[in-house]
């Protein structure tokens, strides 16, 4: 049982640090007793939420059936009582009959409240601010991992849909390039994060989930391309702001292989560049390729595994929409592919030689 | 000593003063990919993505000039790389993982084989033929590659063989009939399976096989019990040909996903359950009070699922 290791972890952390560092180890105790009592796995997180959406589901269905729509301000406050109770419940309880159960209110109190709003002829606008506004309170309030993924995806939804408000919907581009870089900083930055604010550490995983679910979301309607009108200077406004996180993650690579020599450096910055540059077109290759090297650089294994994923998918949808011949799109394939080949037979020749 | 994880650190962050520098220390000793990982990383990457682009540039360049093509050169050019990829199998003293992934690659261009035959021929083969003689050309591939990809792609074609078949040549199944067929098939590959793992360790079947196999089953018998629950031409036996083995099927799963501690065995299956008890009550009646009920009783399922699922970690965790 881990708990019972604790106190071996905490002494050979503790060996490399100065007399100043300081442990509440009771707390530290309680903390992984509650984990223990707690035990939560990928099934039981995607069992929460598919539970509670479905839940959440039959309640719409039976408040349309039952005409309750019709009193506009009795489902705002309903709403209101929902949402309100059950950040309260996160707040006071930390249980898993609790969790699942807040999920379910949480979701249905902020239908209600849309439904409410909506019929209330108010501003569009002013509805989408009050969901940002709900989403930050919820986000600085709850610590539950369902709550935090589905507020973070929440924030960033109302913000995107705020930012589209009026304005042409290629606007979406800059969002996805923004979450791209947030991304980046956020895996890049987690020993800042987790040791700035308790709060922070206990919700980094969640938040991480999902910047990279909001991240994805959007790649797949920017891949879309006609769903949106786009704009050619946003598309390569968010292939650049990919590209420069790329080569960031290409200097944190290049000092973990130890690679210090200028030449050498100078090198594997070009090519890099060339092979980023030659996918500015095509910024959802761009995004699963960061997503893939940062997942595996920060061993977040759901990240390199979509990353993957995302890479296989988005190159042939690039392909097969490219408005050129056969030939081209293989000559083009065929020059790649032995690039790559020729990175291979460099990196062996360079990397492997040492025999690890 | 149990190796230090970043649930760990993320606890004693919590917990202490400790400095970002620190955290970051232990987070790249013990979290992070270490430079050998990386060396294996990006010789796996380069690989891959330089034989997967240039195999692909070599294809679109013949599919380019397909219509010029001799028909002995576009049969023979396909059979030409068969045979390579068998004999580079067969012969190579490279990687078991990359031998299976050349054989699958093999067993993926017997269908572009029999696709390009019947193009060539006009044999009139429909689509049934085609995937028929594809299934029974890689059977024995399969059987010997022990390879779990491999046996995705077989059974696959199973099903697709068997669908067109109820589709294209026999036209008088019903789709609940076909379903509950498919179930049973896909049920017993999916035990086979899991009996073949308890019992012996030559074959490797990794985890993510498992889970694949069970999602599409639990799918399958989930889609056969709603489908007769809502269809208003069942025959008596229609309805016991859908629901007796999904019945048995599920009680067996059940009983061995809780001995075995199998949590997403165990959560795909009650997950399930409850989609069917509250397709029934819909079925029973569409009021405002069902669909009340079904939201009331989702939420009780759903929590006393997670909370009977979290105290079987917690008890398996305490065994060991």
């Amino acid at each position: 049982m881990k708990n019972n290791n604790f106190h071996e972890t905490i002494e050979l952390i503790r060996a490399g640090e100065e007399d100043t560092f300081k442990v509440k180890e009771a707390q530290i105790e309680k903390d992984y007793q509650a984990k223990f009592d707690n035990q939560s796995s990928i099934s039981i997180k995607i069992l929460t939420i598919f539970g509670g959406l479905i839940a959440t589901l039959c309640f719409a269905g039976f408040i349309a059936i039952a005409g309750f729509y019709e009193n506009k301000l009795g489902m705002l406050i309903l709403g209101g009582i929902l949402v309100g109770s059950s950040i309260g419940l996160n707040m006071s309880r930390h249980s898993f009959f609790i969790g699942t159960l807040s999920v379910s209110a949480y979701l249905l109190g902020l239908l209600m409240m849309g439904f409410g709003l909506g019929s209330m002829d108010n501003d569009p606008l002013f509805i989408k601010l009050i969901f940002l506004v709900i989403s930050i309170l919820t986000l600085f309030l709850v610590s539950n991992y369902v709550l935090t993924f589905i507020t973070t995806a929440l924030f960033f939804g109302a913000i995107t849909s705020i930012l589209i408000e009026g304005s042409n919907s290629f606007v979406i581009s800059y969002v996805i390039a923004g979450l791209g870089f947030i991304y980046t900083c956020w895996l890049l930055l987690e020993a800042k994060l987790i040791t700035l604010h308790p709060k922070i550490a206990g919700k980094y995983d969640a938040i991480r989930d999902a910047l990279l679910f909001c991240l994805l979301t959007g790649m797949v309607f920017l891949s879309l391309g006609n769903v949106f009108y786009w704009n050619l200077g946003s598309y390569y406004f968010t292939s650049a702001i990919f590209l420069v996180c790329l080569l960031y993650v290409v200097r944190l690579i290049l000092k973990k292989l130890e690679i210090s020599d200028v030449k050498s450096q100078g090198f594997i910055y070009f090519f890099s560049l060339l092979f980023f540059i030659l996918l500015l077109p095509a910024p959802a290759i761009l995004a699963s390729l960061l997503i893939l090297l940062l997942g595996f650089y920060y061993n977040f294994r759901a990240s390199a595994a979509l990353g993957i994923i995302g890479l296989i998918y988005f190159f042939s949808k690039f392909y097969y929409d490219l408005s050129m011949t056969l030939l081209y799109k293989s000559l083009i394939m065929m020059a790649a592919g032995l690039l790559f080949i020729g990175f291979y037979l460099l990196a062996k020749k360079y990397l492997y030689h040492e025999k690890i | 000593m149990e190796k230090i994880t970043r649930d760990d650190i993320q606890t004693i962050a919590q917990n202490s003063n400790w400095t970002e520098k620190s955290a970051s220390k232990w987070l790249h000793k013990s979290v992070y990919s270490d430079r050998k990982s990386w060396i294996n990383f990006l010789n796996l990457l380069f690989i891959g993505l330089g034989v997967s682009l240039f195999v692909a540039g070599v294809l679109f360049f013949f599919a380019f000039n397909w219509a010029s093509l001799h028909k002995f050169i576009k049969i023979g050019l396909i059979e030409g790389l068969i045979i390579a990829a068998i004999a580079y199998v067969y012969f190579s003293k490279s990687a078991e993982i990359i031998k299976n992934s050349v054989l699958t690659g093999a067993a993926m261009l017997v269908g572009v084989l029999f696709a390009v035959f019947g193009q060539v021929y006009q044999t009139g083969a429909n689509a049934y033929d085609f995937f028929l003689g594809w299934t029974m050309a890689v059977f024995v591939w399969s059987l010997v590659g022990n390879f779990a990809a491999l046996w995705l792609l077989f059974i696959v074609l199973v099903n697709t063989t068997l669908v067109l078949y109820a589709v294209q040549i026999s036209g008088k199944w019903m789709t609940t009939n076909l379903i509950s067929i498919l179930f049973v098939l896909n049920a017993g590959i999916c035990i086979g399976f899991h009996v073949l793992k308890q019992f012996t360790t030559k074959v490797a079947i990794p985890k993510w096989f498992l889970i694949t196999l069970s999602l599409a089953t639990v799918s399958l018998g989930t889609s056969s019990v709603i489908m007769t629950i809502f269809s208003r031409y069942n025959h008596q036996y229609s309805i016991w040909l859908s629901l007796l083995p999904v019945f048995l099927v599920f009680s067996l799963a059940l009983y061995y996903a809780w001995k075995a501690k199998e949590i997403y065995l165990l959560a795909i299956l009650i997950l399930s359950l409850i989609v069917i008890i509250s397709s029934k009550i819909l079925e029973i009646s569409t009021d405002s009070g069902s669909f009340f009920s079904v939201g009331i009783f989702v939420i009780l399922a759903i929590s006393g699922t997670v909370v009977g699922l979290n105290s079987l970690i917690k008890n398996s965790k305490n065994e060991e």
